[in-house]
């Protein structure tokens, strides 16, 4: 949210040091690209990876991607969802990675750094080319679980995160398309993401 | 390069408008809530014993006073993608600043008064740029649990019940507001305010998914009231779960957090 002061830096920036702009080191910093009223990618907050690479959820944009949360010491319901993923994996066609990609958040960014987040890939066999995992500050996870529509906060009991369960699969442009709050739908949940790789074939 | 001047002497007076407006906006007063224990109204969903258990609330600090439309303006004049007229309606629904008569022209001529409709993506745009964050529902009920003066907690809870049976009004600058005992102002008597979780904790169940419980669903809502649960406590809870991020309702405003480390 800080695109008028960065646009001025820009402009000075680029009267003084016009190539350095064309390596693309302000790339991500100049004027926004245009995306449709209702998709995520217009949050500019900036994510980690967890091989410690930044990035907007902008980059992502240009293959549908399926999104969940999760985080690392989670029990019960992300290894369930985990495994959902992996099912649904196994179902698509074997490069599919070329045309669409699972994103994880961690929605526990205190324990969750890029370290933890790189030995939960370890772990659990996360493909770098298929899954995308991301850890963001704890407002700006707190706003991109709202926007997909995902409750969480410390458990009372014993130290854990209560949360919702949901994956939301959005359009390249990431607009959301379908939700599931639960692990019941497998058939639509498949075509569905079956279909939106489809559509970005074209 | 004499244009080239000029730019500079425009980068110089944004910067110093900026700095201005960044110790204009740090101005705002804050007290610091020490740390302390909270108890949560309502049991852990699962908890058969039906007993909230204490959680610690680490110290932080809170602005004083709800975030004011004057504050709000300076904050759209830097921020122009928030202006009504510009907002992404994924951000901020149709009734965001619907009173404004302009992108810059509140309709309130009381600039002091409390923002209303303003959504809670926008609440959490303007605590960034402050450098600060909103608090949470537990820091901000830990406060609403101090009952100023003392004692009377049921003559203190009569009152904000008064207020919330009262129609909102939209313009609340008579100055009535309450002052609790840390120096917190108006947190009853003119606005609901954003928490950072507003949809995260309620009446037992809700963080499951299970919404359709028994209170909404039995009937008279006292039936589902677990004891020891002021009623006004109760209202907030509930109000919070009937929100979206996006709705920006006329009562409904919000103010801003740090953690108490930070010398903001």
């Amino acid at each position: 949210m800080k695109s008028e002061p960065e646009k001025k830096f820009a402009n000075k920036f680029r009267a003084c040091f016009g190539i350095l702009l064309a390596t693309g080191f302000l790339s991500a910093h100049a004027a926004p690209q245009t995306f449709p009223d209702s998709s995520l990618y217009q949050l500019r907050s900036t994510w980690i990876t967890d091989a410690g690479q930044k990035l907007r959820l902008a980059d992502l944009q240009g293959k549908p991607r399926l999104f969940t949360m999760f985080f690392g010491s989670c029990q019960t319901a992300c290894p369930m969802v985990l495994a959902r993923l992996k099912l649904l994996e196994s179902k698509l066609p074997s490069d599919w990675e070329q045309r669409a990609g699972f994103v994880l958040v961690t929605m526990d960014p205190g324990r969750d750094d890029s370290g933890g987040l790189a030995a939960y890939r370890k772990q659990t066999d996360l493909r770098t080319d298929r899954y995308t995992l991301l850890r963001g500050n704890p407002e700006d996870t707190r706003e991109l679980a709202m926007l997909l529509g995902i409750a969480y906060g410390p458990s009372k009991k014993n130290g854990g995160i209560e949360h919702t369960v949901a994956m939301i699969l959005l359009d390249r442009k990431g607009r959301i398309i379908r939700r599931d709050e639960s692990l019941e739908d497998e058939e639509g949940q498949l075509k569905a993401l079956q279909s939106a790789i489809t559509d970005a074939g074209h | 390069m004499s244009s080239h001047m000029g730019s500079s002497g425009k980068n110089i007076l944004l910067t110093g408008m900026l700095v201005l407006g960044s110790a204009f906006a740090s101005a705002k007063p804050m007290v610091l809530i020490p740390g302390g224990d909270y108890t949560p109204p309502f049991p852990a969903s699962g908890d058969s014993s039906r007993t909230s258990t204490k959680i610690r609330i680490p110290a932080f600090r809170l602005d004083a006073t709800p975030v004011t439309i004057v504050e709000y303006l300076a904050f759209l004049q830097q921020h122009s993608e928030w202006r009504k007229s510009k907002v992404k309606r994924i951000f901020a629904d149709s009734t965001y600043l619907i009173s404004w008569k302009e992108d810059l022209k509140p309709s309130s001529k009381n600039f002091s008064s409390p923002v209303t409709q303003v959504s809670w993506y926008a609440a959490k745009a303007y605590c960034e740029v402050e450098g600060k964050r909103l608090p949470g529902t537990r820091e901000w009920e830990r406060i609403a649990q101090t009952i100023p003066g003392g004692q009377d907690s049921a003559g203190y809870n009569a009152q904000i019940l008064e207020w919330y049976g009262r129609p909102s009004s939209k313009d609340s600058s008579d100055g009535k507001g309450s002052t609790n005992a840390y120096g917190v102002h108006d947190l009853f008597g003119k606005i609901w305010e954003w928490t950072s979780d507003f949809n995260r904790e309620g009446p037992e169940g809700m963080i499951s998914g299970d919404r359709n419980n028994a209170f909404f669903c039995g009937g008279a809502a006292g039936s589902a009231k677990p004891s020891g649960v002021d009623y006004a406590t109760y209202m907030r809870f509930a109000f919070r779960s009937s929100l979206k991020p996006e709705y920006s309702t006329a009562s409904l405003g919000f103010r801003c957090a740090t953690e108490a480390s930070d010398e903001k």
